[in-house]
């Protein structure tokens, strides 16, 4: 069964398969109007354009195509083999013919056929592997591989096997050795695949495939592909084996032989302007959109490298036009010897009758469409100026330019006998070389064919502004589309931002909202700034508390030393509560105790020990038994010091101890002094009979309460007079409110302090006293001790230091009220001339 | 705060002052029995509480001993002191003659010399009143006070008579203005401790925590 | 029984709770005290600066009837336990009398108990610094000097010994708010101290402090006893002068 070879793949497929089983590739192309088969018939009636002469009589393959085509549908391979350079293959001859009606289907360019929408889609196109310079692509290591392989001739030469070598063939005019080889190889296999092409649409395919620059991805050519330049005799092809050097170079003596006129006319035609490289007739960028859309697998061919680049891709790629068309054998209706068997690296000679240089494009496209430079439609796509194509050994090696050492081989294509259509198809002599400019008026504008336009994706992802020119477009200059035109710039569309365009986009700050700013920035700033720990205040000498210090205590100090002979006179007037005071003392029986109560702390004691010391002298010269009570605990060692320099404990004085509970323990100890005060304080352990109460003796001492001075105390009102010694006024105030109570009339007399006295007063001056008698003051401990002319004399010593003291604290009140007046005044005075000068 | 708890304490403080003060108004024995008996519970616990203060002192110096904290050989000092204090306590008696001479001669001129500070700081202050404060209660306070002392001792330099004025002054100024006013001060105290005391009462103040 | 006594006491009672009932819809305004503001900005000014406040309750006794000044100081401390809570230096009492650290030592533990700051609580936040009245003065010092007082509030029963307190905070550089119910302590203070509480004004400090509405109760019915003493003293005189008795 006759199998249809994948253009992109390369896998067979049977012969009625419209996609590829394997890659689900387009295999037979779609055109709108026609069948697919009538396109191919079209294409194939295309007037081949005139041939050389001298150029090569045909290869095999070009004969083979020839032959194929009479039989379209047949795609045998004996018959592919069999074409003859005479021939006229039906296919040509059907070229011819729809060249009329394809004036008529001016109109329908925009239709898109279906064969090349579904083309153009996404899942029916493979990505083309990308073949890196340097190295060997999978199609040429398999026809490498391959070499040592029977070659079983395919009735179906692959379609778009090599649809590169198409382009090459056009492209270029000089290759290198390896370019003659592939561009030999190439033209054997594209006889095969024109011979067996059975349909338009296969054709179209083919040559789109091209025109995107896809690459196949595994090359067309195989083992068991013919590839009549790599075939030592000429008629080697037929048997549709090819015997494939095992180096690239060993090709080199086989292609020299081929002679190529159509290659040669392109090696003949200037290099085209890289710029100027793409299709003629298309923009940079629709031609590179255009095949990017194409994503043709791009047969692999051992010993082929994947060009490096097509004419339309992007444009950066200088390819090298030929100023002849490549197809040019295309272009003319008579058959061609079919050229020699080339060896590797030749490159088939060009024919001189090759048509002038179109693109590679436009010369597919032209092929294709059965369009050549004769036909209205071509001649809207023909450029004006002449695309010199790139070199097709170029393409083949992959490299930009075509090899400068052809090894001795005529690359050029003026020799190949290039069909009438093909050569029709080169356009007029005279046509515009590369760079020049064409003012045509005849010249259609660039825009896309109605097929190429069809074969765009959907045209829902495109824009209706589709359609600037490739030099208007901006060049992406970063990322990984760097060099390529018609992309969304990275930069900064995408990738920069950008600020926002509605709207301010300054901050208009005035200057108290910077000045505030400026402040709140100083203040964080502070937060965060660390200080060194704060040096401890230097501490200013106290020289006012000094110097007043030192004038009290010199004040003070002095008399002691010095004989006291400035405040010598005692006073004269007493004050009169004295009066009341020594009558209350002076009417105490005896034979009862007197209830002293020291209320003071030890801080005191130095004044109250001087006012109560005559008193407590009194007592003890009047033979009045004197029990001491305290509230603090401190009491009855005070009562102890001032009592033991005028009498003996247990014998002049007993001590009750230290009643606990404040003001409370009086009401307690008024009430039944002797369970609040069970024991007493400093009970002698040894004592005399006679101190101790009657019916005691001989019996352990352990309370205050068994000696004779307490006798028969059971009640606070058993004690002659309570008498308090105090500093303070609530002391005082509690014994006044609590004792009297409890006392039957009993007298209650303080000794106070001078600050207490006031406060004590209406105690004693209300209508009805609970106070009887009080003294205070160092006055009156002074007068005391004269009144009893006793042993004390400490208020006496103290007086003139007292005195000196008194005068000194007078003084110092006087100098700082004086001071004080007079800054005031010396400021009131300077803030009123202050104030008279402003004025 | 566990609201039971919080009442018990509450009635039981409310309870006793009530008796306490009712014990002075109304003379039933029962009252004044309770009273009596509350007052002698109160004495036992401010004894007892004399005692947990002590305790209290030495666990705060010992802390401070512990920690080395700023003064803490005063505090190694005030420890050994009493602890010292303590034992010849509890070895000689609190009544024994080196008890007392402990007393007569490092405690009591310890005091009396913390006394005499007070009129060198009165002097001083005196003296920054009359310079700083220059209002009219700092002038009438100044004055009276040169006032007293003017009139307490009998100047060499001043006659009988003038001393029998300056005296006569200084009575006026004691016992007329200060003691007047000391009686007023006296009764906004009272009055403030009354409130004061019927809030405890009515446990609207509760120190005793709750 | 002494009904006059029982009277005086149920109308200090009534006055406190009518006061309390219609506080709310006739308040009472009371005359600024500047020393209460100068100590709430000083408190302020502590607790920034991390230095301690120091409440001091006195030398007075608990079962004596020097304890209504104790009582202030507890109500002052507690208020500004609340205030110092967040600082690093809580509040520090101290006093003269062992009872009352103890209570002071449960006001402050309640307190914080009941604004959730317990972890600020120590044991040695209330303490005794001794028995008598000087020896309680000779450790103040140490205590103002060493615990970084700043504010020295003094609230309690002083003696002439409350003025070298006051003396030693001045001198220290620490703001020193006192008050006492001695009233020679009072004229001391009052030389000494840079803002003195005279009088009753240290009464004040619970309803100026708004602890509570009893507080202000209590402050407008001493207002309103002392205005009868006041009526009582000028009809005696009055009386005493037209030879009623």
């Amino acid at each position: 069964m006759a199998e249809i070879r994948c253009p992109m793949c390369s896998q067979p497929n049977p012969e009625d398969a419209e996609v590829c089983v394997s890659c689900h590739a387009r295999l037979k192309p779609l055109i709108a109007n026609n069948g697919p088969s009538s396109a191919a018939d079209d294409r194939l009636e295309t007037p081949a354009p005139q041939a050389d002469s001298g150029a090569a009589q045909g290869s095999d393959w070009l004969s083979r195509m020839r032959s194929g085509a009479a039989e379209p549908e047949a795609r045998d391979e004996e018959q592919s083999e069999n074409i003859t350079p005479d021939a006229t293959p039906d296919w040509l001859g059907r070229l011819r013919d729809t060249q009329a009606r394809q004036a008529d289907q001016q109109a329908e360019q925009e239709t898109e056929p279906d064969w090349a929408a579904q083309r153009a889609s996404p899942e029916d196109s493979q990505p083309a592997p990308d073949a890196q310079e340097g190295e060997v692509p999978d199609w040429l290591a398999r026809i490498r591989q391959r070499e040592s392989e029977e070659i079983v001739a395919q009735p179906e030469a692959p379609e778009i096997d090599d649809v590169d070598w198409r382009s090459r063939l056009g492209q270029g005019d000089s290759a290198g050795v390896e370019d003659v080889e592939i561009s030999a190889r190439l033209m054997g296999q594209m006889e095969e695949a024109e011979a067996d092409l059975g349909s338009e649409s296969d054709q179209a395919a083919l040559e789109f495939s091209q025109s995107a620059g896809d690459e196949p991805a595994s090359a067309g050519i195989d083992d068991r592909q013919e590839l009549p330049f790599m075939a030592e005799e000429p008629s080697s092809p037929a048997s549709g084996e090819y015997d494939y050097p095992e180096e690239p170079g060993a090709l080199d003596a086989d292609v020299s032989e081929v002679e190529l006129p159509w290659l040669a006319s392109a090696e003949s035609q200037p290099e085209p302007s890289p710029d100027e490289g793409d299709s003629s007739g298309l923009a940079a960028g629709e031609a590179a959109a255009f095949s990017e859309d194409l994503e043709f697998e791009w047969p692999e061919v051992e010993g082929l490298d994947k060009p490096s680049g097509m004419p339309w891709e992007g444009g950066a790629v200088a390819h090298e036009v030929p100023e002849e068309p490549a197809f040019d054998w295309l272009e003319s209706s008579e058959p061609q010897q079919s050229a020699p068997p080339m060896d590797e690296g030749a490159l088939p000679r060009e024919e001189p009758e090759v048509a002038p240089a179109k693109s590679a494009e436009e010369r597919i496209f032209g092929v294709e469409l059965g369009l050549d430079a004769d036909v209205p439609e071509v001649a809207e796509h023909v450029p004006p100026e002449a695309v010199e194509p790139p070199s097709t050994s170029a393409l083949i090696l992959g490299e930009e330019q075509p090899p400068t050492d052809t090894g001795g081989v005529d690359l050029s294509l003026d020799d190949i006998d290039l069909p009438d259509w093909l050569a029709d198809m080169q356009g007029p002599a005279g046509a515009p070389g590369r760079g020049e400019i064409v003012d045509d008026a005849a010249l259609a504008p660039a825009t896309l064919p109605s097929w190429l336009e069809a074969m765009r994706p959907v045209d829902s992802f495109r824009s209706v502004m589709d359609g600037e020119s490739a030099d208007s477009q901006a060049v992406e200059s970063a990322g990984p589309l760097a060099g390529l035109r018609g992309v969304l710039m990275a930069e900064p569309v995408v990738a920069m931002p950008h600020p926002a365009t509605i709207g301010s986009a300054g901050l208009e700050v005035t200057e108290r909202q910077f000045a505030q700013a400026e402040i709140l920035q100083h203040i964080l700033v502070e937060e965060e700034r660390e200080f060194p720990p704060a040096q401890p205040a230097r501490t200013s000498l106290p020289l006012l508390r000094w110097i007043i210090s030192i004038v009290l205590v010199l004040s003070v100090a002095m008399p002691t030393f010095l004989p006291s002979i400035f405040f010598g006179v005692f006073p004269k007037k007493l004050f009169p509560d004295f009066s009341k005071f020594i009558a209350v003392v002076e009417s105490l029986p005896t034979d009862a105790p007197a209830l002293v109560v020291f209320d003071y702390p030890p801080g005191y004691n130095g004044e109250l020990s001087t006012i109560a010391g005559p008193f407590l002298e009194h007592l003890v010269r009047r033979g009045v038994p004197i029990a001491t009570l305290s509230t603090t605990p401190t009491g009855p060692l005070l009562a102890e010091a001032i009592l033991s320099k005028y009498g003996e404990n247990w014998t002049n004085y007993i001590h009750l101890g230290y009643l606990s509970g404040g003001p409370t323990a009086v009401q307690v100890f008024a009430a039944a002094p002797r369970s609040a005060v069970p024991r007493g304080f400093k009970i002698p352990t040894t004592l005399q009979d006679a101190q101790i109460k009657d019916g005691l003796q001989g019996e352990r001492i352990n309370s205050a309460w068994q000696s004779k001075l307490l006798g028969d105390v059971e009640r606070l009102s058993d004690f002659s007079m309570v008498a308090v010694i105090t500093a303070g006024p609530e002391s005082a105030r509690t014994w006044a409110e609590q004792a009297p109570n409890w006392m039957d009339g009993k007298p209650l007399i303080m000794v106070l302090s001078a600050g207490a006295e006031p406060l004590v007063r209406p105690y004693h001056e209300s209508t009805n006293p609970q106070v009887q008698g009080i003294i205070a003051g160092m006055p009156t401990a002074v007068g005391y001790e004269l009144y009893i002319n006793g042993q004390t004399h400490a208020a006496e010593n103290r007086w003139d230091a007292f005195g000196f003291g008194m005068f000194s604290v007078l003084l110092i009140l006087l100098v700082g009220g004086l001071y004080g007046l007079g800054r005031g005044l010396w400021r009131l005075g300077m803030r009123t001339t202050r104030g008279g000068v402003d004025d | 705060m566990k609201l039971g708890a919080h009442l018990v304490w509450a009635v039981v403080a409310g309870a006793a002052g009530l008796f306490v003060l009712l014990g002075y108004f109304i003379d039933y024995e029962i009252i004044v029995a309770m009273r009596l008996v509350l007052m002698r519970w109160a004495v036992l616990i401010a004894a007892w509480a004399l005692m947990l203060g002590i305790v209290n002192i030495l666990y705060v110096h010992f802390i401070k001993v512990q920690d080395m904290e700023p003064g803490w050989p005063y505090s190694i000092v005030l420890m050994l002191a009493l602890i010292a204090t303590v034992i010849f306590g509890f070895l000689f008696r609190p009544d024994s003659e080196i008890m007392v001479m402990v007393f007569n001669y490092i405690h009591l001129p310890i005091e009396t010399s913390l006394m005499a500070l007070l009129p060198i700081t009165l002097a001083v202050a005196g003296f920054r009143l009359v310079i700083q404060k220059r209002d009219w209660a700092s002038m009438a306070f100044a004055g009276a006070a040169f006032f007293v002392l003017l009139g307490t001792v009998q100047w060499p330099f001043f006659s009988d008579d003038m001393f029998e004025n300056l005296s006569g002054l200084r009575e006026w100024l004691v016992q007329v203005l200060a003691s007047g006013g000391a009686r007023g001060i006296l009764l906004g105290v009272a009055l403030g401790a009354i409130v004061t005391g019927l809030r405890v009462l009515l446990a609207v103040d509760r120190p005793y925590g709750d | 029984m002494n009904v006059v006594g029982i009277l005086v006491l149920m109308l200090f009672i009534g006055g406190m709770i009518v006061y309390a009932t219609i506080g709310r819809r006739w308040p009472a305004v009371f005359r600024p005290l500047p020393a209460y503001d100068d100590l709430g900005a000083a408190i302020e000014e502590a607790v920034e600066a991390g230095e301690r406040v120091h409440v001091s309750l006195g030398t007075g006794s608990v079962i004596g009837t020097d304890v209504a000044p104790a009582l202030i100081g507890l109500t002052i401390a507690s208020k500004i336990a609340e205030i110092t809570s967040v600082s690093d230096r809580p509040v520090v009492v101290t006093a003269g009398d062992a009872a009352m650290a103890l209570l002071a030592q449960d006001t402050l533990r309640t307190t914080y108990n009941s604004i959730n700051a317990s972890e600020a609580y120590s044991p040695n936040s209330g303490r005794m610094l001794g028995p008598t009245p000087f020896s309680y003065i000779a450790n103040l010092p140490v205590l103002i000097d060493t615990e970084k007082v700043s504010v020295h509030v003094l609230a309690g029963s002083f003696g002439y010994e409350g003025a070298l307190a006051v003396d030693f905070g001045t001198r220290l550089g620490a703001f020193c708010l006192a008050g006492t119910d001695d009233v020679q302590s009072q004229a001391l203070i009052y030389a000494t101290a840079e803002d003195p509480l005279v009088g009753e004004e240290l009464f004040a400090a619970g309803a100026y402090f708004n602890q509570h509405p009893v507080h202000r109760a209590g402050l407008r019915v001493q207002d309103l006893m002392r205005m009868i003493i006041i009526g009582a003293i000028l009809a005696g005189t009055i009386l005493r002068g037209l030879g009623a008795f």
